[in-house]
């Protein structure tokens, strides 16, 4: 489980995150949207212990991540929105590297590396170097090197961005199974209607600030609207106004 | 911690290992210098040692004008004064000439009459280039020394007076260095040099990699949500560059004392002693690391390879000022020896002249490495943050 409580990070004047909290429960998955600049990688920067909150904290299965920074990394898999590989290492060398880098060694290693390779439906590639994979198959590696010490809590930037249709199903369904694994999952998406179909909870964040948060069902029976989309552009503007982003008349 | 050390230089070190670009340049170093050395080695000898023993031909005009005494003494020293029958002066300043001699009409009369004989001579020694055969004024400045104590005595005795009342001190130099010595001059000018660039160049390309190198493939942030801690990862890029730097730095001093045995026996060139590659190695290796260190300081902030590369090209800059401060400014105290960076380079420097070494100087470069690596890791674990390392985006 992940807990979030009242973070704030600002740089100068701007606040990027301003006290965000929630909660992503153990056997679900919880979707953090919002528009570009809202501050959702900022978030999981935080919770990833990349970046210092000025105020608040995170716990990782009750770990704090500003005081046990490399406990809390350890029962976190973070798949960031960067798709950067190692091109000339195997897709099986870098979740070697990655699972040794966990502290993984001997036969477990081997093991769990067989298990990522398998789950992520990656044998055909495992063996050969990198250089000239597709955002789909680099995708594996980054989502395979992020799984690969059987993390507990998940964290996902933009996981589906820029893949086509047969990688978008393939990463839905292995969020699925994590789902059904009984894992925590807090993924950032644009996407509504992956948002809609795959999260048991969602929160909107708007310039720093959750605007609203729940069920998808919850959201839309709040605003009126019938898809999560409209929804979504609803609360999302109606924030833009609380922060003064843009005139109430807009909004309407 | 050493496992995770020991994982990330493993994987630094097979990942560099397949690239092409960086195997090539560790071991182009090494082939390079030791080419470069065999080749310019002998040519450099060749020079010094053709100057010395050529027979000097000199350019002259007025050469009807000289005193056959003054021509048979010249004779003596190998110098042979040649007719110029074109514009003399304008040819030297043109390069065309390196050196030449002006003979005036009155040489003859002027020496008669007990009057100063004026001779010039016209050098330019950009005509040759530094290395080629050249113009020695050294020897001609003996021969007319030689002439004028000759001159001088005759006209002592012919007024009864003995020469030596005008010399109550008469030195007597003789340069007992050979051609060959004159050549170990130059290399223990320009090898400090080459060795010290070498270092500061060994491991670059790596360095960037994991560095800038890692940041523009957009791996850096993966790496950096692991358990591993800063200094884990610090260390463990920083061993896997300081071993792809040793093994050009060691292979290539190597090639400088074996380059020459390669070479066909009527080459005449300057083997360097054995004990100026250990004792380069001995102060070389924790020399690389100084230098990895400092340019993983500065490649770390850099966003690109590019960027790094420009960055890091201040390594290069700062190895010369070193090379070049030490062959000006050699240690005068024994303390200097610890100074980072400018102790180890005056111990090669001094070792290649082959001039004693205090006792210390060679513990003290070491340790004054040491002490170099120890604060140079401390700036790059600073910079090494990871918020400001990854906070050039954000939404």
């Amino acid at each position: 489980m992940i807990h979030v409580e009242n973070l704030v990070k600002h740089y100068g004047e701007i606040r990027a995150v301003d006290g965000v909290s929630f909660t992503v429960p153990d056997g679900q998955i919880t979707g953090l949207i919002g528009p570009n600049g809202a501050g959702k990688t900022t978030t999981l920067r935080m919770i990833a212990g990349l970046i210092k909150p000025q105020q608040g904290r995170v716990l990782i299965d009750g770990v704090d991540v500003a005081q046990e920074p490399q406990k809390a990394r350890s029962l976190l898999g973070v798949q960031s929105d960067m798709l950067g590989v190692y091109p000339r290492l195997t897709p099986r060398e870098q979740l070697r590297y990655y699972g040794r880098l966990q502290g993984l060694r001997g036969d477990m290693l081997e093991q769990r590396v067989e298990t990522v390779i398998i789950e992520l439906r990656m044998a055909d590639i495992a063996d050969r170097r990198a250089e000239g994979f597709s955002r789909g198959q680099r995708q594996k590696i980054i989502l395979g090197r992020a799984l690969v010490h059987n993390p507990h809590n998940i964290l996902l930037d933009e996981p589906t961005q820029g893949l086509d249709v047969m990688a978008v199903r393939e990463t839905r369904e292995t969020m699925e199974m994590f789902k059904a694994q009984g894992r925590a999952i807090l993924f950032s998406t644009h996407y509504m209607d992956e948002a809609e179909r795959l999260c048991d909870q969602i929160v909107i964040i708007v310039r720093g600030k959750i605007v609203a948060s729940g069920t998808p069902e919850a959201l839309r029976e709040r605003t009126g609207h019938d898809n999560l989309e409209d929804s979504f552009v609803a609360l999302a503007g109606a924030g833009l106004v609380r922060s003064g982003e843009i005139a109430p008349e807009t909004e309407r | 911690m050493f496992y995770r050390i020991r994982s990330i230089w493993q994987k630094e070190l097979l990942d560099n290992l397949r690239d092409r670009r960086a195997v090539i340049q560790s071991l182009l170093f090494a082939i390079g210098f030791g080419i470069f050395y065999a080749v310019f080695n002998p040519l450099i000898s060749a020079s010094f040692i053709e100057r010395a023993a050529a027979t000097q031909y000199i350019p002259t005009q007025g050469i009807e004008y000289a005193d056959p005494t003054f021509l048979s003494l010249l004779e003596v020293y190998d110098i042979v004064l040649e007719a110029y029958e074109g514009d003399l002066t304008g040819d030297i300043q043109r390069g065309v000439l390196p050196v030449g001699l002006m003979i005036p009409e009155n040489f003859v009369e002027s020496l008669a009459d007990d009057e100063p004989a004026s001779l010039t001579l016209y050098v330019n020694p950009s005509a040759t280039g530094f290395f080629s055969p050249n113009f020695s004024g050294e020897r001609l400045e003996l021969a007319i020394n030689e002439f004028n104590n000759q001159a001088a005595a005759r006209r002592l005795a012919e007024v009864n007076l003995d020469p030596d009342l005008l010399s109550p001190i008469r030195l007597n130099q003789e340069s007992l260095m050979t051609p060959e010595q004159q050549a170990g001059l130059f290399a223990s000018f320009s090898l400090p040099l080459i060795v010290t660039i070498l270092i500061a160049q060994s491991g670059v390309f790596i360095a960037i990699d994991v560095t800038a190198g890692e940041k523009e493939r957009g791996t850096l942030e993966a790496l950096l949500v692991t358990p591993a801690s800063d200094t884990e990862v610090l260390v463990g890029k920083l061993a896997a560059v300081f071993t792809f730097a040793i093994v050009p730095v060691t292979l290539t001093l190597l090639s400088f004392y074996f380059a020459t045995f390669f070479l066909p026996e009527s080459v005449q060139a300057v083997t360097l002693p054995f004990n100026v590659i250990l004792v380069s190695l001995l102060v070389g290796i924790p020399l690389t690391l100084v230098f990895n260190v400092i340019v993983l300081i500065l490649a770390v902030r850099q966003n690109t390879f590019k960027d790094a590369q420009s960055a890091a090209s201040l390594a290069t800059f700062l190895a010369l000022f070193i090379g070049f401060l030490v062959a000006f400014r050699p240690p005068e105290a024994d303390l200097a020896y610890l100074i980072p960076l400018y102790g180890p380079v005056a111990v090669i420097s001094r070792t290649t002249l082959s001039v004693p070494l205090p006792p210390t100087a060679i513990p003290y470069a070491i340790l004054g490495s040491v002490i170099g690596v120890v604060l140079a890791l401390r700036i790059a674990l600073r910079l090494f943050n990871r918020e400001r390392l990854l906070y050039t985006s954000g939404s």
